[in-house]
């Protein structure tokens, strides 16, 4: 418990990132809380435990099986992140709804490239975390740089 | 916008949201809706109930009506056998499906693996039941009832030549077959059909780069 503490923000993101909805987004909270909670024994510490928290949180996302909730899903800033309301400012605001939008509109994938990319993780720390080589993760990074330019500017 | 120009902003979202959603989920361990552990509850059912049953089911027609019936008992034990088997594998097939350890590619590989071969074992064992129980069920008649019906087509009778027995024997049981398998495969579809599809576009675009940059 003390773990997923520490590491709430990865969790919190992966959530984000993965779910619209407020409720679809505490249920994956919740299933990648008990799947930390539930692998923690077989932890062997062979990687950093935020290596291996990220590797849970994104399976769990991506792979995980879960039905959805069935209702109308809603895009726009007040559900998808939780700044401070202090630190909320319009321009800033705009820009993570941009923001959001547009990582949304890649695949389950190269969200999580990106997460990662943002998170400043290394080329050979996501390597671990996907098992994707680092030199076909350079080049979809190219191919996302371009794919998100394009989203944002429409 | 460039993606560089979203890193100060991806900083700024932090965990401020539900800070006791952590401490909540003590609350909530085995309580936590997901498809995979309700087909684990299911399956746990099913196993207590073949347990109750199948047992007394197999005893008494094993030793009641002074063991004229005891082949009933010999169905329900092979019954029970085939659900053994079924009960292993989807058992191992529902844990494999709750591991979340490992890389996303090696996560997404093994559960199309483990999905794959169940589907397939879920197919032709359920198909196979079909034939089988009628197998059972005309064999068990002919043996039991020495007053058949001499104009009923499945068994041998001065009307009924055993070449005309043989042709209505396949006929049923194609046709039996064909409609198990035709309604097993739609219903194994619609169990998990759509998260197997899932899994394989999500590792078809992991593997895109991949595959476009071999050799031709």
């Amino acid at each position: 418990m003390k773990v997923l503490g520490t590491h709430k923000a990865i969790l919190h993101k992966v959530c984000h990132l993965y779910e619209h909805l407020a409720s679809d987004r505490e249920d994956l909270f919740q299933e990648i809380t008990y799947q930390v909670w539930k692998a923690w024994p077989r932890f062997r510490g062979d990687s950093r435990i935020s290596t291996w928290i990220y590797r849970i949180a994104l399976n769990t996302a991506i792979t995980g099986w879960r039905r959805k909730k069935g209702r109308i899903r809603l895009m726009g800033v007040d559900n998808i992140h939780d700044v401070p309301a202090e630190e909320m400012d319009t321009e800033g605001e705009e820009r993570r709804k941009k923001m959001y939008d547009a990582i949304r509109g890649l695949s389950e994938w190269e969200r999580a490239l990106v997460m990662l990319y943002l998170e400043d993780k290394s080329y050979e720390e996501m390597e671990e975390i996907l098992g994707v080589a680092q030199n076909t993760l350079r080049v979809r990074m190219t191919r996302i740089r371009e794919k998100l330019r394009k989203l944002t500017q429409i | 916008m460039e993606l560089d120009e979203m890193r100060s902003d991806w900083k700024r979202i932090s965990a401020t949201a539900d800070p006791d959603a952590i401490q909540r989920l003590d609350t909530r361990k085995g309580n936590i809706h997901s498809p995979v552990r309700r087909m684990l509850r299911n399956l746990r059912i099913e196993t207590i109930l073949m347990l109750v049953t199948y047992p007394i089911i197999t005893i008494v027609y094993f030793f009641g009506f002074r063991g004229y019936m005891q082949e009933i008992s010999w169905f329900t034990l092979t019954i029970g056998i085939i659900f053994s088997i079924y009960y292993y594998r989807k058992n191992k097939l529902l844990r494999s499906l709750e591991d979340m350890g490992g890389s996303v590619h090696d996560a997404l590989e093994g559960k199309i693996h483990s999905l794959d071969s169940f589907m397939r074992f879920y197919l032709w064992a359920g198909t196979a039941l079909g034939p089988i129980t009628m197998g059972f069920i005309g064999w068990l008649t002919w043996k039991k009832l020495p007053d058949i019906d001499p104009h009923n087509p499945f068994f041998v009778s001065t009307e009924n030549p055993l070449v005309k027995v043989v042709l209505a024997w396949i006929f049923s049981v194609v046709l039996v077959t064909v409609v198990v398998f035709i309604l097993n495969k739609w219903y194994i579809q619609m169990l998990y059909g759509k998260h197997i599809n899932k899994l394989r576009s999500i590792l078809e675009d992991m593997q895109e780069e991949e595959r476009i940059n071999l050799p031709s």
